[in-house]
């Protein structure tokens, strides 16, 4: 119960990340060059996750469980790291913070520059199809690798479906970008969460006998939890000093 | 096979943020595939812990001295 909890959570929360992030792309690329184009190269994007998901999902239920924890482990450890880091260095304010208005705004003027009039706008349903494939692609890898190695695909299928449709009934009403999503914090949780499996999957591939289960990934939630927050520190520190 | 190409750069791009930072893990990764089998009980997952945090340590301070604001 708790696993599938601890699955979910970092699958709602990155997957809530990326579909905000898509969502921009569909947007702009819907106001500069029509809806027809943008939900169709939308839809298309969503269709092309599903077949990755539909496919490698039952191909890695397959793999002996001690090299699948060592591979996902491994590529968890690597992404959720690049996650953590990269929030890290938002917080402390050495990296700017990601913006939807300005990220729509690009999207939007590349959008009416590529567009020519008549015709079915190709260009412009290329880019909606990219931004939710491309957006979707980190969802796909946290729903495969959290679903395989803990055995959890319902929870984590659940934890993205309902992102996606979260994201997809608040910008149906605003019908702008999520500019208030607390972007970075969530970035931030899911790194922590992602390392915590990571980590936890990875030492059990080595050998590591870890105990009480459950508990032990709570601890290693919370060690990376500190970790991140001495970061921060170090970072903003390093910057006030120069 | 630009295509091809791309895809590949945007897989790698999942796990790979700052190549330093990912080669460090990787290379810690095949270190601790050494050591932990020979640790007990917990001090192995302890030590792959305190591996994984001095990197990310490392890598966000060197940053924020490389990136001025």
């Amino acid at each position: 119960m708790l696993h599938g909890i601890l699955a979910a959570a970092p699958a709602f929360l990155a997957s809530l990340v990326e579909f905000v992030e898509a969502l921009t792309i569909v947007l702009a690329v819907g106001v500069a060059a029509g809806w027809r184009a943008s939900l169709a190269g939308a839809a298309a994007g969503i269709l092309l996750l599903l077949v990755l998901v539909g496919v490698f999902g039952p191909s890695l239920a397959r793999v002996p469980e001690r090299p699948l924890q060592l591979a996902i482990g491994t590529l968890l450890l690597l992404f959720g790291i690049r996650w953590l880091r990269t929030a890290c260095l938002r917080a402390a304010g050495v990296l700017a913070l990601r913006n939807e208005e300005t990220a729509f705004a690009r999207t939007l003027a590349e959008t009416q520059q590529n567009t020519e009039s008549g015709g079915f706008p190709w260009a412009a349903a290329t880019t909606s199809f990219n931004g939710v494939a491309l957006e979707g692609l980190e969802v796909v890898f946290i729903v495969l690798a959290l679903g395989s190695a803990a055995h959890a695909f319902p929870p984590a299928i659940a934890g993205a479906a309902a992102a996606f449709g979260l994201v997809l009934i608040v910008g149906i009403m605003v019908h702008q970008p999520l500019r208030r999503v607390p972007e970075n914090a969530m970035k931030l949780v899911v790194g922590v969460m992602l390392s915590a499996f990571g980590t936890l999957w990875l030492g059990e591939a080595l050998g590591v006998a870890w105990t009480g289960g459950d508990i032990a990934l709570i601890g290693l939630v919370g060690g990376y939890v500190v970790v991140a927050l001495l970061a921060i520190r170090m970072a903003r520190g390093s910057l006030a000093a120069l | 096979m630009r295509v091809v190409r791309g895809l590949l750069s945007e897989l790698a791009g999942l796990f790979v943020g700052d190549a330093v930072t990912a080669v460090a893990l990787v290379v810690w990764i095949a270190a601790a595939a050494l050591l932990l089998p020979h640790l007990r009980g917990m001090a192995g997952g302890i030590t792959l812990f305190f591996g994984n945090s001095a990197i990310l340590l490392w890598s966000v301070g060197a940053a924020a001295k490389r990136k001025p604001r």
